[in-house]
């Protein structure tokens, strides 16, 4: 990046003897030449500014014109380019929106030089990018260009020394082959099929992945002659990143040929790749496995795929297990009842006691999936011990998978009947010796009520969760509040001053401090999801009742319940005036209590509620 | 001594922060004069463009 000969490009005229003037001019005319101002903005330090002026590269053609950006600034690009990979490749991508600045897509071939050194460098990023401008400019070439420049383009690529062009020219054959004629394109079979045979690795995995691209172009004839040997090549190649990739130029294959070809051609392969020694090319089977199933039509799927589906989720490794029960229900639908009760649910029976606990995660999110498909008389009979099995899982995930599921199987075989059989598990964990059982339990009964329904929910559930309110342990009279605020958010104020309230509201007059604590822990947690018409009629009565309590630890509860609840009676204009005759003169009293604590509370309670007065 | 050090660091931090804002400006800065010279290169060659149909 120099002045690469400024003064021979300039049009001065170095014979006359310049007058001051005219030399200002020609100092002005050669400062101001397009390539001097690009040039000189390349020189900066800054890598900012130089990738700002490869931004710019638009205006600087634009200045030359499309006859001297054709002859100036291209070959410049060509040879003189030689900076950080950003401003690479942002040349790169300039450049594929260049057609224009060079005069239309009769010129547009200009490009192809420059797209081709930068298709040649080591950074992948600006290669990726040279090729897809390069793509992009293939398809404005008309036929002599493509014959003319497109052609030897990519026999030089293909036949580069660097494996960095051969690996940039399999991404070029999808783009042109649609524009070439019958004999061009015989070449480029030659041509790709030397590329598949390569021996550097990188090379052959790049053309397995640009092949899937390939095939989209190509006629049914031209896969089985020439692609399909090709394709038997890589697919049993001897490292493993090249086989797999394989798998999706199957499926490509798949969608062209009709299933009595692909039966004949590719189940063999497919067989032979989901049974590979390497987990990873198995796991590639296993994702787009449905969707292999999909191209290859029913009739292939039901007499040739069972063995194979089975086998891969009975693999050794997890990642591949997981993957594949994550296609169960897709594949279930697709196979006939006795196939799905008979060949998979024993291999899902088996997962659930699975020693990896991800496995038994994936088995729980996917498993209800299954009960639409087999219906209600046989979910019963296979699905539900399983269900109830996950249920008592160790592994906390496994749980709240298959409890967040449970609407599917709701569907089928009717809230009753579930509750008949889950209730009991629920309620035999709700009441677990082990306090971080309880406690996980809680976690999810909002997730259950919201499935299961408020009917379901008041005749089973709602006692439990009262229950817990009088726990020993904190932890779950905590997640008990918290749990009720949820389930107002979820069956409406109504609600909850039928059923939730009431019983709250006796806890306040219990015998133990605890449970007038959590009373008033209760009352703070759910108000913010109650009207201020309930707190005023429930609430309030209750929390001011408690600030007489002998015990002070209930007396500051009540300073910061206040607080509370003070902005929420604030935000209707019926309920406001309560502030001021009954809030105020309460949080007055507990300021002149005897105890710090109580005085400290309130006080800050009194600061809050004037705060929010003065804004 | 603490306050001394809390001192210090706040001191330290205003510092690379009036680093980074003046690094900023050079580079703004920069980056106008660029723009500058580019606005001049198209007047120029509008100049000269209308030279020729002119002529």
């Amino acid at each position: 990046m120099t002045g690469l000969g400024l003064r021979s490009m300039s049009p001065g005229t170095p014979g006359s003897l310049p007058s001051s003037e005219d030399t200002n001019r020609e100092n002005e005319e050669q400062e101001l030449y397009p390539i001097a101002v690009l040039v000189d903005e390349l020189k900066n330090e800054d890598v900012q500014l130089r990738l700002n002026a490869i931004r710019n590269l638009g205006t600087i053609a634009m200045a030359l014109g499309p006859q001297r950006t054709r002859d100036e600034l291209i070959p410049f690009l060509n040879d003189s380019i030689d900076d950080e990979d950003e401003v690479l490749l942002a040349v790169a991508d300039e450049l594929s929106k260049f057609s224009e600045y060079v005069g239309g897509p009769e010129y547009a071939h200009f490009m192809l030089g420059p797209l081709e050194n930068l298709s040649a460098v080591e950074e992948v990023l600006v290669r990726d990018k040279a090729v897809e401008s390069l793509c992009k400019i293939v398809a404005l070439l008309n036929s002599s260009q493509i014959e003319h420049y497109f052609m030897p383009l990519l026999k030089r690529l293909t036949s580069g020394e660097w494996f960095t062009s051969r690996i940039s020219a399999t991404g070029l054959y999808a783009a042109g082959y649609s524009k070439c004629t019958p004999e061009q394109r015989s070449e480029l079979k030659v041509l790709f099929a030397q590329l598949i045979q390569d021996d550097t690795p990188m090379v052959r995995r790049a053309a397995a992945k640009s092949l899937k691209d390939l095939i989209k172009e190509l006629s049914k004839d031209v896969i089985i002659s020439n692609i399909l040997p090709l394709f038997i090549k890589l697919s049993s190649d001897d490292q493993d990143t090249v086989r797999l990739l394989t798998v999706e130029d199957l499926v490509q294959m798949a969608r062209i040929l009709s299933p009595e070809e692909s039966k004949q051609h590719l189940l063999p392969i497919l067989k032979q790749l989901g049974q590979d020694k390497s987990w990873r090319v198995r796991y590639m089977v296993a994702t787009h496995f449905t969707e292999i199933c999909e191209v290859l039509g029913e009739t292939i799927t039901r007499e040739e795929l069972v063995t194979l589906f089975v086998s891969l989720i009975k693999d050794s490794e997890g990642e591949v297990k997981m993957t594949t029960i994550g296609q169960a229900p897709a594949f279930a639908k697709k196979v006939d009842e006795t196939t799905v009760v008979n060949k998979i649910l024993p291999c899902i029976k088996d997962l659930v006691i699975d020693t990896n606990q991800h496995v038994r995660a994936v088995v729980a999110i996917n498993i209800s999936g299954l009960a639409p498909i087999v219906g209600k008389d046989l979910t019963i009979e296979y699905l539900l011990p399983l269900f109830l099995q996950l249920l008592k899982d160790d592994f906390p995930e496994v749980r709240l998978n298959i409890i967040s599921k449970l609407e599917h199987v709701n569907q089928v075989i009717g809230v009753e009947r579930l509750s008949q059989s889950l209730l009991p598990a629920i309620v035999e964990l709700a009441e677990d010796k082990q306090w971080r059982v309880r406690l996980a339990i809680i976690e999810y009964i909002p997730l259950l009520a919201k499935q299961l329904g408020v009917g379901f929910f008041d005749e089973k559930l709602l006692s439990l969760c009262m229950s817990w309110l009088c726990d020993t342990v904190f932890s779950i009279r905590e997640a008990a509040t918290t749990n009720l605020k949820q389930l107002v958010d979820i069956f409406g104020c109504e609600w909850a001053t039928e059923t939730v309230l009431p019983q709250v509201m006796d806890m306040a007059t219990n015998t133990n401090f605890l449970f007038r604590m959590t009373s008033l822990f209760a009352l703070g947690t759910m108000a913010t999801s109650l009207s201020p018409e309930i707190i005023q009629d429930k609430v309030l009565p209750t929390v001011l009742e408690l600030k007489t309590d002998p015990i002070p630890n209930i007396r500051f509860n009540v300073a910061k319940s206040l607080e509370v609840l003070t902005p929420i009676l604030r935000q209707s204009p019926a309920t406001a005036d309560l502030v001021n005759t009954h809030v105020a003169p309460a949080l007055q009293d507990l300021s002149n209590d005897n105890d710090v604590d109580v005085r400290w509370f309130a006080e800050r309670a009194i600061l809050t509620a004037t705060k929010l007065t003065v804004y | 001594e603490r306050e001394r050090n809390e001192w210090a660091i706040e001191r330290a931090e205003f510092k690379a922060r009036i680093a980074l804002l003046e690094g900023e400006r050079r580079g703004v800065e920069n980056l106008r004069m660029d723009l500058m010279k580019r606005v001049k290169m198209l007047e120029y060659a509008l100049r000269q463009e209308r030279k020729r149909h002119l002529g």
